[in-house]
């Protein structure tokens, strides 16, 4: 369990982040959206007590991070990549980690194992691929077996397989009980990986819901093909909802779900070719979410709203 | 990835937490899992034994070598205290030049306690280095010399000499780390130890010949340098007593941690 309460991030005359308030729970995926400058990695570090806080305060597990006698254990967290002493092998990064907490080197094998770093452990850290450097950076979070994980942009430059890995290996993490916060920019990311979303733009929360209710409020359309178009969309017109004009065979109907255009048709006796509920994707309510939150906006606004960030 | 029961631990279960003598222990291993370590000590050894070796070839024997044994024998300390000062700055320097920084700290969020066993574990080192500098470089001179037919006397005032030419190294490393951990940049520390070891004492030289001032003698006899001089000098040669040189050493090391302790508590990462 993570708590934030008020917590304020300046740099400067800069803010990083505006005063937020949310909880990471147990056993739930929960994901920090937003775009880049949003404020997630500032506050990921506040709870790993890297940065302090101006205002406010972040706790773990009920206390601050610095409080528990074993940190390691409370939470392990991905903040960077290559975190580590270039000219150390992999291992010995770990055991030089694991030996303040009094963890067996055992323990620096079995992760290094969990991670799929076998082949390179006793290699220098210097010479890693990125990919291999977030997958140290995993194996480093999880040698106190903590209870509580945070990934700042895991999947940032990996390759698909081990995006793939990632995202397997968070849903594993979650299903063992423990409780997984990670961040990303990336929309595709969150929807297959998180349950739980918190969307945050220029340092303030903009949601914070369950990721299914939150592609909800984008609201859903009933796309459909017919022969006799023009007909139905005056049917359904008819019964209250609001249909577009046909594009040859073609129209979308809102305020009527797929069944009730279903039966409206059969009952007509017009033929459907296609009848499909379309929801909103989380990239769409994302981006008209964070349209006004986007820092570093591009000179044309069209290219942010394309959803080509990625 | 085979699928595992759901679990979660009760906390703290099975791990000892963060101590003392594990953060000692993170520390040891910091150092001797880099190469940089082995390389500075490395030059230090070959530096003592290239003096060493030469003064025993070239030294005149001819009126006894007593007390000149002993000042070539810790001559080389002067560099030396260079390479493990280097050492020093390299140890938390290259913690932040990599990031590694960030790890340490999550593990031990309190921070004060990786940087004060940093500057033991350091520290420790440069005195192995320095008793393994200073005795060896006796014991070659005492060899190349006796083969001369020279007789080199080696006493308790001697060996306490020497071991205080160690204990000077260790002052020196530890120092480092505090200035390192201070200005948090490997090459800023590393031109601030050369100009306080080498620099200093040739401005403040060249200053009192000049004006003739002589309270610029003073303040020489209080550089980080000089004060090592005085552990290390033959017995009633050296410019001030070995009881105000340890104050003055002290003074020196708490200039740097006192900072750096202060400010690492506060300072983001």
């Amino acid at each position: 369990m993570i708590e934030a309460e008020g917590l304020v991030k300046r740099y400067g005359a800069k803010t990083a982040v505006a005063g937020i308030d949310f909880q990471v729970r147990p056993g739930v995926v929960t994901g920090f959206l937003g775009p880049n400058g949003a404020g997630k990695s500032t506050t990921m570090r506040m709870i790993v007590g890297l940065d302090a806080p101006t205002a406010g305060a972040v706790t773990v597990n009920g206390k601050r991070y610095r409080e528990h006698r074993a940190p390691l254990h409370e939470v392990g967290a991905l903040l960077e990549a290559k975190a580590a002493h270039r000219g150390r092998t992999a291992r010995n990064h770990l055991r030089v980690l694991a030996a303040t907490h009094g963890i067996p080197d055992r323990r620096v094998d079995e992760v290094i194992d969990l991670a799929g770093l076998g082949e390179v452990a006793r290699k220098r850290v210097g010479g890693f691929s990125l990919g291999m450097g977030q997958r140290l950076g995993i194996a480093a979070a999880l040698l106190g077996d903590p209870a509580t994980l945070i990934l700042d942009e895991p999947v940032n430059g990996l390759d698909p397989d081990g995006v793939r890995w990632v995202r397997t290996f968070v849903r594993q993490l979650a299903a063992e009980g423990r409780t997984v916060l990670l961040s990303s920019h990336l929309m595709s990311e969150m929807a297959q990986t998180a349950d739980h979303v918190i969307v945050l733009g220029r340092g303030r929360v903009l949601a914070d819901m369950p990721i299914g209710q939150l592609i909800e409020g984008g609201g859903s359309r009933v796309s459909v093909a017919s022969p006799r178009a023009a007909e139905l969309v005056a049917l359904v017109r008819s019964r209250g909802a609001t249909a577009t004009e046909p594009e040859g065979s073609r129209f979308d109907v809102t305020g009527m779900d797929a069944a009730a255009v279903g039966d409206a048709a059969a009952a007509a006796g017009i033929a459907l070719h296609e009848l499909t509920t379309v929801g909103s994707s989380l990239e769409e309510v994302y981006m008209s979410m964070t349209a006004d939150e986007v820092e570093y906006r591009s000179a044309a606004p069209a290219a942010v709203t394309e959803g080509s960030r990625a | 990835m085979s699928a595992t029961a759901p679990t979660v631990r009760p906390s703290g279960a099975g791990i000892g937490g963060v101590t003392a003598a594990h953060v000692l222990r993170s520390e040891w291993l910091k150092l001797v899992t880099v190469r940089s370590t082995f390389w500075t000590t490395l030059v230090a050894v070959l530096i003592a034994a290239a003096v060493a070796l030469l003064a025993g070839a070239v030294l005149n024997t001819d009126r006894g070598v007593g007390e000149i044994a002993l000042r070539v024998a810790t001559g080389s300390l002067s560099i030396v205290a260079l390479v493990m000062g280097v050492l020093g700055v390299l140890a938390i320097g290259g913690e932040y030049g990599t990031l590694q920084i960030r790890s340490s700290i999550a593990a031990v969020p309190q921070r004060w306690p990786v940087l004060i066993a940093k500057g033991v574990v350091v520290g420790a080192w440069s005195f192995v280095v320095g008793l393994v500098v200073t005795f060896g470089s006796f014991g070659l001179l005492a060899l190349l010399l006796g083969a001369r037919g020279a007789d080199v006397p080696f006493d308790g005032a001697t060996a306490g000499a020497l071991v205080g030419g160690a204990f000077y190294l260790a002052i020196v490393a530890a120092f480092a780390v505090g200035l390192g951990a201070l200005v948090r940049a490997t090459a800023a520390g590393i031109t601030v130890m050369a100009a306080l070891l080498f620099v200093a004492p040739i401005v403040v030289a060249l200053i009192g010949a000049l004006t003739g001032a002589a309270w610029l003698g003073t303040v020489n006899d209080y550089l980080l340098s000089s004060l090592g001089d005085v552990l290390f000098a033959p017995q009633g040669t050296a410019a001030i007593e070995l009881w105000a040189a340890l104050i003055g050493l002290a003074c020196w090391l708490a200039a740097v941690w006192i900072p750096a302790l202060l400010l690492s508590a506060r300072r983001d990462v």
